[in-house]
């Protein structure tokens, strides 16, 4: 084995060294409308309880856990997904209206509406009649 | 980051390395989980059929089993429970549904799109062992877990050793 190899395999084995624990990155969808921005994140098996939505300094921050099922005996016998910890950050941007987030979960979906500011909306002009 | 992360054909050369590790460990688990798993009906379960098209929705599942039941869970987030079907026949567990893509008709403009939507339909061998009638399945935050109580013979029974 090379030494570069090596390198490599260190690295696989302790991954996301910077937080406590690894994270699953949640596939998101995200959807621009005249006012806002849609985010939809897919959490599967997050509960309300193990959801976590923050904002801070154009940060958005979501954390999911799912909820632990605990037990006796269960043996794993296939295997094609795991269960943990999602993570996954998202800046916003000075067009987005961070304090105004509307955030609903529903069915392991969570559905983030994020509206733009008041000068990026479209503005319908009056015309008034002369 | 390092310097020479900054280097792109460096950093080409060395994502290349780091993808023959996992490929190297799948076939080491094939293996292993072959032989292992060789009298499992889900043994050919393995292989994914659309794995290679991300645009369609595949679920995941995993199989487990306590000395009670054996498990089917599958992470389905975005279906309600009226988008699934669970059905059984001849052995064989089929889970079928369809995610929609609610979203794309009322709205448009997609800034990014890594979720996949569409219809599916996975199927379970099962081992003999289930009792079919206590089947029971539920739908909790876009996880379906499917429970299927092993037959009074599976549980095993012990042998009273008589003295001689």
């Amino acid at each position: 084995m090379s030494e570069e190899t090596q390198v490599v395999k260190a690295e696989r084995a302790a991954p996301e060294r910077v937080r406590e624990e690894p994270a699953f990155t949640p596939q998101v969808d995200v959807v621009e409308t005249p006012e806002s921005m849609l985010v939809l994140a897919d959490l599967p098996g997050v509960a309300k309880e193990g959801l976590d939505v923050t904002q801070k300094s154009g940060m958005l921050t979501i954390q999911g856990r799912p909820e632990p099922e605990e037990v006796e005996g269960l043996k794993l016998d296939h295997e094609e997904y795991d269960v943990g910890r999602f993570y996954r950050r998202f800046a916003l941007g000075s067009a987005l209206d961070a304090d105004n987030i509307d955030a609903t979960l529903k069915d392991g979906v969570l559905r983030l509406v994020i509206p733009k500011t008041e000068e990026f909306r479209p503005r319908r002009i009056e015309i008034s009649s002369g | 980051m390092a310097v020479k992360d900054l280097i792109p054909w460096r950093k080409k050369r060395r994502e290349e390395e780091e993808s023959l590790l996992p490929a190297a460990r799948d076939v080491r688990d094939m293996f292993q989980d072959f032989f292992e798993d060789m009298f499992r009906p889900w043994a050919l379960m393995r292989m994914r059929p659309f794995a290679e098209f991300p645009a369609r929705f595949y679920p995941d599942i995993d199989v487990s089993e306590t000395n009670k039941e054996y498990r089917v869970t599958a992470e389905l987030p975005g279906l309600t429970k009226d988008d699934i079907d669970v059905s059984l026949q001849e052995g064989v567990l089929t889970i079928r549904g369809e995610k929609k893509e609610e979203d794309r008709e009322e709205k448009g403009g997609y800034v990014r799109v890594e979720r996949s939507y569409g219809s599916f339909a996975r199927r379970i061998p099962l081992p003999s062992e289930v009792n079919e009638c206590g089947i029971e399945a539920d739908f909790k935050n876009g996880v379906l877990s499917v429970h299927l109580p092993k037959t009074e013979e599976a549980h095993g029974t012990r042998i009273e050793i008589k003295g001689g």
